[in-house]
């Protein structure tokens, strides 16, 4: 969910742009992590954990716990909490090669 | 090392509260200070509290604190100031090389002195569901809030420890966000044994009363004695269950209760990020005083290792007040062992540093005895409990390894993989404590650290096959 005020003061976020995510387009505002952007839109699972397949999302928020890690431009592993936002960015939920059984639409 | 002339050059490593302070002192006194963190802006989790909407005022304590934080890296000289974002240090080697990486490229750097001030994160506690999505820390929820202006959830329950529980509360409150609860797992008159501690802390008991204030007024229950002993949720959360302890956090039966929320924030106090410090062969020392482990230094934080300091929550878990001045400290000491600073002048700041540093501590021992989770903590664990969330390892796997005398968490490690995973530990090392401490009677200075090997968070093999190439780090 995105703020609108805070202390009742508006917030100014500027103009919007897209990344992918699961190949949908979402949202986002300069500024905003991945994970940020992906939360405000609603989607809180990220990806499955392997062994178990348990649903994960954001835990730490801070780039310590990776349980947020997801793939971003072919790259796996990378922590959703620690990658900017960009536009055309392409984030998905499992690593390359693998399918995309984690991918919550939210 | 100590000779006058040339340019000396300083690698803090850490832009929160103490590396920006030790990087002011030492750029005022002519030093060539490299600031560098791994998060894409420098402020520390704290400062970074006051980032987002930067126009926007959110009461005259807060709008100081930020303005403090602003001046800080504002008054960072860039002439004489490197600042490296985004980047990672991924390891220290004798004679204080230091690896960094950043964007795909690794590199070894030499400074004649390194003020490792590398914090501290959140510790979480294992329960059933509290690996689901929905089950985040405080400070995630706060960084998020206050640096993007984004909610991490709309339901809330904060549970756990510590004075974070109401701030963190009031701020999601005044966000928007609907709190059903606050639960704090230490007893409600413990902190009252300790109030002339906080006579000498003006502000901070103001803060306190302020945010319990708030708390009321806004409607928000907070229950002391209680922890959360299990969350649940079809796929991500929707339900969490508490319940009262007694002193030690053990479960009182029969006394749960559920709350109906979307989001649970939890913090059971922080543990120092000691990993480079380790491996850079500084001593730790356990002292729950300290708040857990600390990096061992002497008064003028000096680390061990020939050019090697510490500050920050290294030091000692105390917030950003103590940061600051164990930065300074850091920073003046670092000028005057490279000759930038005679001796007379490191005297008169240097006692002024330290009679701070000497409040801090005494401050943060008072909080790191009341806030601080009972062995109980680890009596919501199941047999089917995750411990460590990386590699999945369940409680009842851990059982099996204590059974067959893994009594360390590096025994624990080798048998089950717990801590082997992507966080190399960080997560786990906690609740695989708390857990041997209950379970087998096993104290946290006997279960012990797990090792900390280079990288300390994972970078892609080619670019560290690129740096080794280059016939560096040696040893």
């Amino acid at each position: 969910m995105r703020i609108e005020r805070l202390r009742k003061e508006p917030l100014a976020r500027g103009e919007p742009f897209t990344f992918r995510w699961e190949g949908r387009d979402v949202e986002a505002y300069a500024g905003e992590t991945v994970l940020g952007a992906l939360l405000a839109d609603g989607i809180r699972t990220l990806r499955r954990a392997p062994r178990t397949g348990e649903p994960r999302g954001m835990l730490c928020g801070i780039g310590a716990c990776y349980d947020c890690v997801v793939t971003v431009n072919g790259v796996a592993n990378q922590r959703a909490c620690m990658v900017v936002a960009a536009p055309g960015l392409d984030v998905r939920s499992a690593p390359p090669g693998f399918a995309a059984e984690g991918g919550s639409d939210g | 090392m100590a000779s006058a002339g040339g340019e000396r050059t300083v690698l803090v490593v850490g832009g929160g509260p103490a590396g920006l302070a030790a990087a002011v002192e030492l750029e005022s006194r002519g030093l060539g200070v490299t600031v560098v963190d791994e998060a894409f802006d420098l402020g520390g989790r704290y400062f970074k509290r006051f980032n987002a909407a930067p126009d926007v005022s959110r009461g005259t304590e807060l709008d100081a604190l930020r303005e403090e934080g602003l001046r800080r890296t504002g008054d960072l000289d860039p002439a004489r100031v490197v600042t490296r974002t985004d980047t990672l240090v991924w390891g220290i080697f004798p004679g204080n090389q230091v690896g960094l990486y950043h964007d795909g490229r690794a590199e070894v750097v030499q400074p004649d002195a390194v003020v490792l001030a590398t914090g501290a994160i959140e510790r979480v506690a294992a329960f059933p569901g509290w690996t689901l999505p929905g089950v985040v820390t405080v400070g995630g929820v706060q960084t998020l809030l206050s640096r993007e202006a984004i909610l991490a959830g709309r339901y809330f329950l904060v549970a756990g420890t510590g004075p974070l529980l109401l701030a963190t509360a009031v701020e999601i409150a005044e966000a928007g966000g609907e709190v059903v609860a606050v639960v704090e797992g230490s007893a409600a008159t413990a902190p009252l044994r300790h109030v002339h501690h906080f006579l000498g802390q003006a502000r901070r008991l103001r803060q306190a009363i302020d945010y319990g204030r708030a708390l009321h007024q806004r409607g928000i229950p907070l229950h002391t004695g209680q922890m959360v002993v299990s969350a649940r949720g079809d796929g991500e959360l929707t339900e969490v269950t508490v319940a009262r302890v007694d002193r030690d956090w053990r479960v009182v039966p029969g006394s749960e209760m559920s709350y109906d929320v979307d989001t649970l924030c939890v913090h059971y106090g922080f543990a120092a990020s000691t990993e480079l410090a380790r491996m850079a062969g500084c001593d730790v020392t356990w002292d729950p005083e300290r708040g857990g482990w600390y990096v061992v230094h002497d008064d003028a934080m000096r680390a061990g290792p020939p050019g090697l300091y510490v500050a920050g929550q290294l030091t000692g878990i105390g917030g950003a007040d103590l940061a600051t001045a164990t930065g300074r400290l850091a920073g003046l000491t670092v000028a005057r062992d490279l000759g930038a600073l005679d001796e007379p002048s490191y005297a008169h700041a240097a006692a002024d540093a330290k009679s701070a540093v000497r409040a801090g501590l005494e401050f943060a021992r008072v909080l790191n005895s009341v806030y601080v989770p009972g062995s109980g903590l680890a009596d919501a664990v199941t047999p089917e409990t995750l411990l460590c969330a990386c590699e999945e390892v369940a409680a009842a796997e851990v059982d099996a390894a204590i059974g067959a005398g893994s009594l360390t968490l590096n025994d624990i490690k080798r048998r089950t993989r717990a801590g082997m995973g992507l966080c190399q530990g960080r997560i786990c090392s906690p609740i695989l404590r708390t857990y041997l401490e209950r379970r087998a009677g096993v104290g946290a200075a006997q279960a012990g650290q797990i090792t900390a090997r280079p990288p300390v968070k994972p970078i892609p093999l080619a670019a560290l096959a690129e740096v080794s190439g280059a016939g560096a780090p040696t040893e």
